[in-house]
């Protein structure tokens, strides 16, 4: 393999980055000049990464990726979403530290026992979960396709749809949210883990929309599919990150507003109602009442 | 630019060397002010400022890009019998992402008189109300930096590793040792990287978005920074001394005239173990935080646990030597190096035996204990691994040899050096002494000033080292009979199956990709050749 710029080229941009937003977030330039020197660096970023990408896809078009490459490179790939699993896993361990014992300060009650008024899981957030899970069908749908021998962009372009629609759903919650990143620990934890999904989300996206346009072109074959099955994990690591975020953090961390535990107890307790030894059956229904 | 994994790693070496020399010229400047008591060479920032950032040179610019980048991006191809890494663009990002993250932490070290929170940055010390401006965010946009090149790297390592290997060499008969060590190292990398990743985002979220992560006052916790930091803080200790552990099983076989080093599969075992329990032990860098009785009972036990596969491997060690060297003059230098690795870092070992007891560590937590301890296992032991393996493969990379008294000064003022400064330390500690502390009771006079006496030591051994570099390429000494062992022939040669007899190590290797072939006659054991077809 011969040299290569981009190497060099994004870690420049990285450095220039790092060093903007230091400056940046201490008010030592101005803040045109932070938004503005992030927004052109990350352009530039997205313009090495994608020459970058260029040179990956002329050696596969030329025959460079030998079938132990392109095993090389799914492996790779595999373990990066490894790291992002970990690095997903350090976000709800913030959470986790935060909700499993809440501090004096929150009145020892998740959500906090004032200024927090949490979302209700089971009205738009339940929409988003339901499109995103949808979404990973559809994406399976399309690798089905491609697999097959035919490149039906349709499913491709049903999942690209779906997730354009999820980011829009969130970004719609996030306007109409009773609570900002800066209200506590529940609004940090809540918009550190939605929003660096989010992140990962749109990533994914322009990652599903790529395949789009190779599914459009009929690029793909059965012998030559890797980026649209790597795309796929990605959008399946994407999805099984937001249901986690929503049964922990939607669900489970604002039981109490919406269903009591008292609540559920007394659901419970309705099996002795009429009896005294519950059968099976009870016991099953005490077991798995939850709501 | 390059893609060459031996030119890149060559300059992880010389980006490792440089840094080393920072990190210990700042080591210097502490041991000259603790020389007597009271605040009289630095003031207390700069001091703070000092300790932090050799901290940080040592371990993140230091001993990481020497033994994985230098060592790893070197050896592995050439063990494996293969051209290069599995995606070699990749590799030369990693060196790229790690010249940036010393770039940045230059930029913190040398702006508004550094950073003086440790190398450890726990809040609210790190926070925007005690360290204002920009150090602490340049600090912490390195250590994203570095993480991002350690991930790529460690990516590329475990790649190489799993899929690269010639066809019938299964995975569990992967002879060389460090190979198995870095494979470990990789892991714990790709694993731990990214929680701190996440700690060091929540760190500047909240120091310049107002979030509540360590704030008790939003229902935050500053021990989840502890957490979050140990959680990667631990396995990065591994890190450090797993591709130590390699170095010197391939020094002490190769010293004692034996294939491999003893019990060679249950040293496989014990590399991993090591890997593996590193995850589970982080709680013990958090003994005095207020955790609960259960649980500081279990970072106890699990702790002592680790010292199992940690003793299997020094006693494989020694095993090794036994039966081997019959005149320790005669041996090569790097032998030097490892024996006293084996003998040191032993002795940090048994330190952190004693540190991992919660009831003890109450004591000794954050006391010059801890100290002793760490630099022993690291000022001795990585740092011992790194000199021998350096010289180990000198001749390999250059071709030529250095003068042999030369070599033996720089270390026997190294070792009396390093021991001088760090064994009073565990009495310092055990009488009281706190660490990162510039000031101190009369009392801890004496010890320190012996410690600051070894410092000089040391102040000259490196010297010693500049003159013995100075001295090879000088006279450029060439080598006449490399002493390899025949099957590492193989794999250090350039793949024609008995080996390398022209020094140094061509560019390109492995070229013609030999193919491994397994011979087995009856019951007797398989019998490994290499053949090019």
């Amino acid at each position: 393999m011969g040299s290569s710029p981009w190497p060099a080229c994004v870690s420049i941009i990285t450095i220039s980055l790092f060093v903007n937003m230091a400056f940046g977030f201490n008010r030592l330039v101005s803040k045109t000049e932070l938004w503005g020197g992030t927004l052109v660096l990350l352009i530039l970023l997205m313009l090495v990464c994608g020459a970058w990408w260029e040179s990956l896809s002329l050696e596969t078009l030329v025959g460079m990726n030998t079938a132990q490459e392109v095993n090389n490179m799914k492996l790779a790939f595999a373990l990066f979403i490894w790291s992002e699993i970990f690095f997903f896993i350090g976000l709800f361990w913030a959470f986790f530290h935060s909700a499993l014992v809440p501090s004096d300060e929150l009145g020892c009650m998740w959500p906090p026992i004032v200024g927090i008024m949490p979302m209700d899981p089971y009205a738009l957030p339940l929409l988003g979960v339901t499109i995103l899970v949808s979404s990973g069908y559809s994406a399976n749908w399309a690798v089905k396709t491609v697999k097959a021998g035919f490149n039906d962009w349709r499913s491709m372009g049903v999942t690209v749809g779906l997730g354009i629609l999820f980011s829009c759903l969130q970004l719609y919650e996030y306007k109409s949210a009773g609570f900002t990143m800066q209200d506590g620990i529940y609004g940090s934890c809540f918009y550190l883990i939605t929003g660096f999904h989010g992140l990962h989300v749109l990533a994914g996206t322009m990652f599903n929309i790529y395949c789009l346009k190779m599914m459009v072109y009929g690029s793909y074959s059965p012998s030559h599919m890797t980026s649209i099955q790597m795309s796929v994990w990605y959008w399946h690591f994407v999805d099984i990150v937001w249901v986690a975020a929503y049964l922990f953090i939607y669900i489970w961390g604002n039981w109490g507003m919406y269903v009591t535990p008292y609540a559920v107890w007394m659901k419970k307790m309705e099996i002795f109602e009429h009896k005294n030894w519950p059968g099976i059956v009870d016991i099953l229904r005490f077991l798995f009442t939850i709501y | 630019m390059s893609v060459n994994h031996k030119d890149i790693g060559t300059i992880y070496l010389y980006m490792g060397f440089w840094s080393g020399l920072i990190g210990l010229s700042l080591s210097h400047c502490m041991r000259v002010e603790l020389n007597h008591p009271g605040e009289w060479l630095l003031g207390g920032y700069t001091y703070h400022s000092i300790m932090s950032m050799h901290a940080f040179m040592m371990i993140f610019f230091f001993v990481m890009p020497t033994s994985i980048g230098g060592l790893g991006n070197w050896f592995i191809p050439l063990m494996l019998k293969t051209k290069d890494l599995a995606m070699p663009r990749l590799n030369n990002l990693s060196v790229w992402l790690q010249l940036g993250s010393l770039f940045l932490m230059m930029m913190a070290f040398m702006s508004s008189g550094g950073l003086g929170c440790g190398w450890t940055m726990y809040p609210p010390l790190s926070s925007i109300e005690f360290m204002d401006g920009i150090p602490v965010d340049l600090a912490v946009f390195s250590l994203h930096m570095a993480g991002m090149s350690s991930i790529a790297g460690s990516i590329n390592f475990l790649v190489t590793i799993f899929n690269m290997r010639l066809g019938a060499l299964f995975f569990m008969h992967l002879n060389p040792m460090l190979i198995w060590t870095l494979f470990g190292t990789s892991i714990l990398l790709v694993t731990s990287v990214p929680v701190l990743a996440a700690g060091l985002t929540l760190l500047i979220l909240d120091r310049h978005f107002s979030t509540s992560f360590y704030y008790p006052e939003g229902g935050g916790d500053p021990i989840l920074w502890q957490h979050l930091f140990w959680f990667f803080g631990h396995p990065e200790v591994y890190i450090l001394i797993l591709p130590a552990f390699g170095v010197i099983s391939h020094i002490l076989s190769r010293s004692s005239a034996k294939i491999h080093v003893f019990g060679k599969i249950g040293m496989s075992w014990a590399s991993m173990g090591i890997a593996w329990m590193g995850f589970l032990v982080w709680g013990h860098h958090m003994f005095v935080a207020g955790l609960d009785i259960d649980t500081r009972a279990y970072f106890t036990a699990a702790t002592l646990m680790i010292a199992v596969p940690t003793g299997v491997k020094v006693f494989n060690w020694i095993a090794t030597i036994y039966g081997g060297m019959y005149r320790l003059k005669a041996t090569h230098p790097s032998t030097f190096w490892a024996l006293g690795f084996v003998l040191l870092f032993t002795v940090g070992g048994l330190t952190g035996v004693i540190l991992a007891n919660a009831a003890l560590s109450t004591l000794l937590h954050d006391s010059y204990y801890v100290v002793a301890h760490f630099h022993y296992v690291l000022s001795m032991g990585a740092v011992f691994a790194i000199f021998g393996g350096f010289w180990f493969w000198f001749p390999f990379w250059t071709g030529m040899v250095p003068r042999k008294d030369l070599v033996l000064t720089h270390f026997c003022l190294t070792f009396i050096g390093v021991n001088c400064t760090f064994f009073p330390m565990h009495w310092l500690g055990l009488t009281g002494m706190p660490r990162r502390y510039q000031d101190y009771p009369e009392m801890h006079t004496a010890w320190q000033a012996i410690a600051s006496a070894g410092g000089y030591c040391s102040f000259l051994a490196m010297g010693m080292f500049f003159a013995t570099i100075w001295e090879v390429f000088l006279v450029e000494r060439p080598l006449i009979f490399p002493f390899f062992v025949r099957s590492e022939s193989e794999y250090y040669g350039t793949g024609a199956g008995e080996g390398n007899t022209v020094l140094p190590c061509g560019s390109h290797t492995n070229g013609q990709l030999p193919k491994f072939v397994i011979f087995k006659h009856k019951e007797k054991k398989p019998y490994y050749c290499t053949v090019i077809m």
